[in-house]
């Protein structure tokens, strides 16, 4: 089968930088003059059934006797997704289907096709392409999650901001991660920071990622400095000694937030762990701010409901309940039960779709692990705001922008955190 | 020996090498020191009772690990 030329049209938007709007109109035959219009199409040609008729065999007879170009369809594919790499010396193909063909000839042989007693009606193949100064998203194509905190339409991205994750480490080869400021180190005995469990890099992706390769955003904060400390293993294991020496490594090195989806259930009645709260108060007193994952404790459809887990329990840490996309708590969402503990927060953490160690690239999951790297992105984009804010100042600031759900504080706190 | 967590006093924390010292000649095995006032290591029992009876020290557990979910898991 011919090629295709798109040569014209990046010739078009390097020296013009056109704007889409422009380009659709350049691009409708019926505006554009000949000249111009011819830019913009391939050398290929459509045969497209006219409106009623249904079968090919005039265009098939045609395409044989009197253009004398070799034809094959999608009859010949059956078995196997099409692609025109398949096509041999093939110069035709039908599309039986869609009612039309792609013609690959000579402009001279398609000339023989092109009359107005036929079943069919020839028209010239169109480039189809985004400009070169658009961005790849032409329309909100975004996870639920970005919608909902509505960090899609903020005017913050978290520039210069510090963000930790302590967590199992990052996959440093991400493509989408291509070009970002990104510190590492790991605390896990004998394991480098490369992620070989997938959930650190899972919730980067929700803090501080941006888009995926088909321009789908899905992180918050997506020009943020990326801390990826590993304190749990490869393995999902982590010992309280790491994730302690993770907290104090993320606080001496200025991250602004520092946000920890892991934790281990607690029992009724059970007080906050005293080493996870001084060092939740260390990172306080230094300007960091510190969120975790109340934890997936609860089976709320048959009437469980488990305390806020450790060390989001503590009171110097922000800590995260999990929504929906229709705004309910998440069945294993845990709640304030414990005195002393307080559920500040909820974020989106049901089918949370962020990036995967190559070479899944990306997944989809759910949990109080996925809600809190959203709150902790919207943490930085408050921070970038409000520059000079103290920790205390960025969890009453999330209060306020939240969105008030009609649920229980206890179960979603101030309700959905939603960016400034 | 069993990986400890040891949380001093708040307002012993100045004297926080000291108190580590004096941990160390007890028997406990230092791993981590933290300015906020948390001291991490390994102990075997009798020297977590020696630990336990220091004025300065206000709470010792087991490190308590985490586990995640595996990563094939839906619920994380």
């Amino acid at each position: 089968m011919k090629q295709p030329n798109l040569q014209n049209i990046s010739d078009y938007f390097i020296s013009s930088g056109s704007q889409m709007d422009e380009f659709i109109e350049a691009t409708d035959v019926k505006l554009a003059t000949k000249d111009e219009s011819a830019r913009f199409h391939t050398g290929r040609h459509l045969a497209i059934l006219k409106p009623g008729e249904t079968v090919f065999d005039d265009l098939e007879k045609d395409i044989d006797r009197e253009a004398g170009i070799r034809m094959a369809s999608t009859n010949d594919y059956k078995a196997e997704d099409f692609s025109e790499d398949l096509l041999d010396d093939a110069e035709a193909f039908i599309y039986h289907d869609l009612g039309l063909a792609l013609i690959g000839g000579e402009t001279t042989q398609v000339d023989r096709l092109n009359r107005p007693d036929k079943n069919y009606v020839i028209v010239p193949e169109k480039i189809t392409a985004i400009p070169k100064n658009q961005p790849g998203i032409l329309k909100n194509n975004s996870t639920w999650g970005i919608k909902k905190t509505k960090s899609d339409l903020s005017a913050y991205d978290g520039q210069g901001i510090k963000v930790a994750i302590l967590d199992t480490g990052m996959d440093l080869t991400h493509p989408d991660f291509a070009g970002r400021i990104i510190r590492h180190t790991s605390f896990v005995t004998g394991q480098g920071v490369q992620d070989r469990n997938g959930h650190g890099t899972h919730c980067i992706g929700t803090a501080c990622g941006n888009m995926d390769n088909s321009g789908k955003r899905y992180g918050v904060a997506k020009a943020s400095e990326i801390y990826a400390g590993k304190v749990l293993s490869n393995a999902g294991s982590g010992a309280q000694a790491w994730i302690l020496n993770g907290m104090n490594w993320a606080t001496n090195r200025g991250c602004h937030v520092i946000s920890m989806s892991l934790g281990s259930p607690v029992s009724n009645g059970q007080t906050f762990d005293p080493a996870y709260e001084r060092a939740a108060q260390y990172a306080l007193s230094k300007g960091s701010f510190v969120v975790a994952a109340s934890g997936n404790d609860s089976s709320r459809s048959i009437g469980i409901y488990r305390p806020i887990s450790s060390p989001a329990n503590c009171p110097s840490i922000f800590s995260v309940a999990a929504i929906d996309k229709n705004l309910q708590v998440a069945d294993f969402s845990n709640r304030q039960i414990n005195p002393g503990t307080t559920m500040n927060i909820a974020g989106p953490g049901v089918n949370i779709y962020s990036s995967w160690p190559i070479p899944k690239r990306y997944h989809t999951i759910s949990g109080t692990s996925m809600a809190t790297p959203h709150v902790a992105g919207i943490a930085a984009l408050i921070f970038q705001k409000n520059s000079g804010f103290t920790p205390k100042q960025i969890g009453t600031e999330i209060g306020k922008l939240a969105t008030i759900l009609p649920i229980s504080g206890i179960d979603v706190g101030r309700g959905l955190c939603v960016a400034p | 020996m069993k990986s400890v967590i040891i949380t001093i006093d708040e307002k012993e924390i100045e004297h926080l090498s000291t108190i580590t010292n004096s941990l160390v000649s007890c028997g406990l095995q230092v791993t981590n020191e933290f300015g906020f006032g948390v001291i991490t290591g390994n102990a075997d029992d009798s020297t977590i009772e020696k630990i336990k009876a220091h004025k300065e020290v206000i709470s010792l557990k087991e490190d308590q690990p985490i586990h995640l979910s595996p990563p094939d898991s839906p619920i994380q």
